[in-house]
């Protein structure tokens, strides 16, 4: 049988009782209030306090995150402003720095008949003009000055084919007639069929006379006609287009409609062809 | 814990106090009451080889009305009586299971919970929290000791010793 621990119960009981006092003196009186309040403030006064600096080091720190975040923009910015530039510089030297890459395209096609292409991007083309009226021209830019001698009455050349025919040089910029201009004449020839074809005023048409007196070969729908070279400014025999329609004038005339498979509308960067 | 100092009995007496906090809201959703603070001091005071001394409940309990807004003198009441009642019936717990003094626990705790409802809390006191609470302290430390019989490696790794 265990017997009990031997402890000092007056110890114990002095304190049970003095607790029991103090909780009756603390329900009954309120005698506790005072150290209670001071707790309390002491509590709050270092929530207080506690919060300030927290609020502080978060002020701080968030400070020094919009620092960061700013100078990352500043950063962001500067490398767009880099590439902005780079990008002008690229823009203002385009024929300098992408000449030789259109002109290995345009040269597989014309490889025949000329060495050197001058390489310019279109700087104005009004579209509505193109598509409503007779005057098909463009202006091409001449940034590297490529003297009018030089450039005037060539062929100008997309990647495709013969698109047209410098005439004008004035300050930057080279004028361009296009083939389907109304006032533009193209020498073509289908096999032994030879015409100067004018051009329409409309996109993409040409239109040659054929008179039955004077040339007694057949020409049907479909045949493909060639640059003749008979004019001095085309090459010879460089696919211009396709007969499309032949439409009786009298009884001896026929006009014939040529649909040129070379357009503009869809290129920015030209070539002019240049003999050396 | 045989040897555990004042200053560490006061700070896992705080801490517990802070959980018994965020989780006394908890409990009363479903009607029942765990006094963790009151249960871990007497379990010190059970496992601790010469108990808290008398002087030494007092100043605890104190502390704890203080901190946990409690009428002043209350705690300081219910752990000397707790200290005194450990104390004086130390050899005999040493006869009893751990089911027996689960059981005792649980009663102490429940009459916890029962006298500082009388005390301060008058307009909740119901025999239905008091049963609820009952279970819930009994199923507490009967885990508790599950888990110290079970599993040593827990109570190792606590450094809790026998």
């Amino acid at each position: 049988m265990a017997i009990n621990t031997p402890i000092n119960s007056f110890i114990f009981g002095f304190y049970v009782l003095l607790s029991s006092l103090i909780l009756y003196f603390d329900i009954a009186h309120n005698k506790f209030e005072k150290v209670k309040n001071s707790y309390n403030a002491v509590v709050i006064s270092s929530n207080y306090i506690i919060d300030k600096n927290l609020e502080s080091i978060s002020f701080f720190y968030k400070s020094f995150q919009n620092n960061q975040n700013l100078l990352r923009e500043n950063q962001n910015l500067s490398y767009q402003l880099d590439q902005l530039k780079v990008e002008n510089f690229l823009l203002k030297n385009f024929d300098m720095y992408f000449n030789d890459f259109y002109k290995k395209d345009m040269l597989e096609t014309f490889s025949s008949v000329s060495n050197r292409v001058y390489i310019s991007k279109i700087a104005s083309f009004d579209t509505d003009n193109y598509f409503c009226c007779t005057n098909h021209e463009l202006i091409l830019n001449n940034f590297e000055g490529i003297p009018k001698d030089l450039i005037a009455n060539r062929p100008v050349i997309s990647k495709s084919g013969i698109v047209g025919q410098a005439y004008d040089v004035i300050n930057d910029s080279i004028k361009v007639i296009l083939l389907s201009d109304a006032r533009h004449i193209t020498p073509l020839k289908s096999g032994d069929f030879f015409c100067n074809a004018k051009g329409v005023g409309r996109p993409n048409l040409l239109s040659c006379s054929l008179n039955t007196l004077i040339h007694q070969n057949k020409l049907e729908i479909g045949d493909l006609f060639y640059t003749s070279g008979m004019g001095g400014v085309f090459p010879v025999n460089i696919l211009i287009g396709e007969l499309v329609a032949i439409n009786k004038v009298d009884d001896n005339e026929y006009l014939l409609e040529i649909y040129l498979y070379q357009s503009v509308i869809n290129e920015n960067v030209l070539g002019i062809l240049i003999d050396e | 814990m045989n040897n555990i100092g004042y200053l560490r009995i006061f700070f896992i007496i705080l801490v517990t106090l802070f959980f018994e906090n965020i989780l006394s809201a908890l409990f009363l959703k479903f009607n029942f009451y765990i006094p963790f603070t009151f249960l871990v001091f007497s379990y010190i005071h059970y496992k601790k080889t010469n108990g808290i001394s008398a002087t030494g409940s007092f100043f605890i309990g104190i502390l704890v009305d203080l901190i946990s807004q409690n009428p002043f003198g209350l705690n300081a009441l219910m752990f000397c009586l707790m200290a005194l009642i450990i104390s004086y019936y130390k050899n005999i717990f040493k006869l009893f299971s751990y089911f027996q003094i689960c059981i005792f626990f649980s009663l102490s705790a429940t009459f916890y919970v029962g006298f500082t409802n009388l005390i301060s809390n008058i307009g909740i006191f119901s025999y239905t929290n008091l049963f609820s609470s009952l279970l819930a302290s009994f199923i507490l430390c009967i885990s508790l000791s599950f888990i110290n019989l079970y599993n040593p490696r827990i109570k190792n790794r606590l450094g809790i010793r026998d």
